[in-house]
């Protein structure tokens, strides 16, 4: 699949095919879906969603029915011939290798690495250049399809983290995931989540996608697929000049399930003003990388 | 975006009142302050300190009185009724689209706590001038919700039908029986229902042979409440019960296939109903 176009990022509306092929009917040119793992699994006690200064703090906790009962929507989905990206998480490289060929047979265009899931056990996997490389060879190894690795930007060097991922055989980025957050009600005196920490969304993280998207496009050769607050055609401009090739919308999805067509139309006359002919004459062109 | 308004203004309140209305379910009353509007039928997110968060149909709003009905059921709405006066819940919404209220004569049918969001229908209707039949359906006797309350009411345009699987009081045998005997009798323009999807499903079945419009409120595991998690989707349209819902007119369910056959359960695993 070509890493280009405006995308659902996971973990929003993305658990039954239904639901995934009204966003695409919505304008987005794919769709990432809910993290899958091996077993059915919870997650997170509610709250599961809180929101503060205009974002929105989630701890889900990977809820997902396991691979096996999501087939059933991948049989949907593959018949209805649309781009669909699997994004599935495991606690090991050998889960994630068991995992990702399963995954592969369910007919996705592509496989999308949750290293990052910052409120549950696995979000410790995208801090470390070793461990990301260990998890994405793992996949690399028994899959042909195109491997998209999700970054976390709460680790310190997270371009060390992103390098270790192209050198073991991904084939884009995927930055950023949420940033570690958390919601204290006043008058109760508690945390709002379930899981009392989880991870920030929205238009307040945008500027730090930005960031990270920007310093992972000067230094990797692989594309970038941006995502974090992106909720305007103007967002989706900067985040492309800032070096991602395709962007991925999620919480933005809650206001206005449209948001996909509205932003590609605003690119578009962007680039016409401009005098651009497509996307990719912009992506890193605010950056410092010579071309 | 207006991020805390599409999350409902999320705000803690203290429960101010309690009312025992059957040996499993209570009404709990708080007041909410800044509350634009609410109309019959939608529901708001109920956080429970410690325990989880849940979609509450509004059962009474008197502003700034709020109240919701539950059913001890699992184990939210055990915590839930086990609350006492002073208590602090959190509320978020209200959410999801209303019933219409465009009837001239009404048949409302609520099974077990399903009558929650039908409450302020009945009172709704009533006031905008509509004739009301409500039938008050439950296993047992003992089941029925708002019983007391609606045997006191006299207004020369409502009546109340009882019935019980059971025959414990009133009619014996299931809400479906009692709408098919009361439409051999009556002509209605609506049908508005909520209750136990099966019953829902048998009810929609009557109405649409009676031609008659129909609206029912859906039930369905939900986490957010405000169409982001999708765990409440309907199949095949995508449609979410919290945004696009909870109440379906009779066209919208036809297009439906899981309407009365499965849902999905907390990990998104189906479920038959």
């Amino acid at each position: 699949m070509k890493i280009q176009g405006y995308w659902l990022a996971s973990g929003v509306l993305g658990v039954t095919a239904s639901t995934m092929l009204r966003v695409l009917n919505s304008g987005a040119d794919a769709v990432v879906t809910k993290s899958i793992g091996l077993l059915p699994r919870r997650g997170h006690h509610g709250p599961v969603l809180a929101t503060s200064h205009g974002g929105l703090l989630n701890a889900v906790g990977l809820t997902n029915p396991g691979i096996e009962a999501f087939e059933e929507e991948m049989r949907i989905l593959r018949k209805a011939k649309v781009p669909i990206v699997m994004s599935i998480f495991a606690d090991s490289p050998e889960e994630i290798a068991i995992l990702a060929e399963k995954a592969a047979e369910l007919g996705p265009s592509a496989i999308e690495l949750n290293l990052s899931c910052p409120h549950a056990e696995i979000s410790q996997i995208s801090h470390s250049p070793e461990v990301t490389s260990n998890y994405v060879r793992a996949v690399r190894e028994v899959v042909d399809l195109p491997v998209l690795a999700k970054l976390t930007p709460n680790a310190t060097d997270y371009v060390s983290v992103g390098k270790a991922a192209q050198d073991a055989g991904a084939d884009a980025i995927v930055a950023i995931n949420t940033v570690r957050a958390m919601k204290i009600d006043i008058l109760q005196q508690r945390p709002v989540l379930g899981n009392r920490a989880g991870g920030l969304s929205g238009p307040p993280i945008f500027p730090i996608a930005v960031r990270c998207v920007y310093d992972l496009h000067n230094a990797l050769s692989i594309p970038i697929i941006g995502v974090g607050g992106v909720s305007t055609w103007e967002d989706a401009v900067e985040m492309h000049l800032a070096g991602a090739s395709a962007i991925q919308i999620g919480t933005a999805v809650m206001e206005d399930i449209e948001v996909f067509s509205k932003i590609k139309k605003g690119v578009e006359s962007y680039l016409k003003e401009k005098g651009y002919k497509n996307v990719d004459d912009i992506v890193g062109l605010a950056g410092g990388k010579s071309s | 975006m207006k991020m805390n308004e599409l999350m409902g203004n999320p705000t803690s309140v203290q429960i101010s009142n309690i009312v025992e209305e059957t040996p499993r379910s209570k009404t709990l009353q708080f007041s909410l302050e800044n509350l634009a509007q609410f109309q019959s039928g939608q529901f708001v997110m109920v956080w429970i300190p410690g325990i989880d968060e849940i979609p509450m149909s509004i059962s009474s709003w008197n502003p700034p009185e709020m109240g919701i009905t539950v059913q001890s059921i699992g184990e939210a709405t055990q915590a839930l009724v086990s609350m006492s006066k002073g208590d602090w819940i959190g509320i978020r919404g209200p959410f999801g689209n209303p019933f219409s209220t465009n009837s001239k004569k009404a048949l409302v049918v609520g099974g077990g706590v399903g009558v929650a969001p039908l409450r302020p229908l009945i009172y709704t209707l009533l006031d905008g001038g509509s004739e009301v039949t409500f039938v008050n359906a439950a296993k047992t006797k003992n089941g029925l919700i708002y019983r007391e309350e609606f045997e006191r009411f006299r207004h020369p345009k409502f009546k109340v039908e009882i019935a019980t699987d059971d025959g414990s009081l009133g009619f014996k045998g299931f809400a479906t029986d009692v709408v098919s005997n009361l439409l051999d009798e009556n002509e209605f323009d609506r049908m508005y229902t909520c209750g136990p999807e099966v019953m829902m499903a048998g009810l929609y079945d009557i109405a649409k042979k009676g031609k008659i419009r129909f609206q029912a409120s859906l039930e369905r595991f939900m986490k957010c409440g405000c169409g982001i998690c999708g765990t409440c989707a309907m199949d095949p349209t995508g449609q979410l019960v919290c945004a696009d819902g909870p109440v379906f007119t009779g066209e919208q369910l036809a297009k439906l296939t899981n309407f009365g056959k499965y849902h999905r359960d907390a990990v998104g695993m189906k479920e038959m109903c």
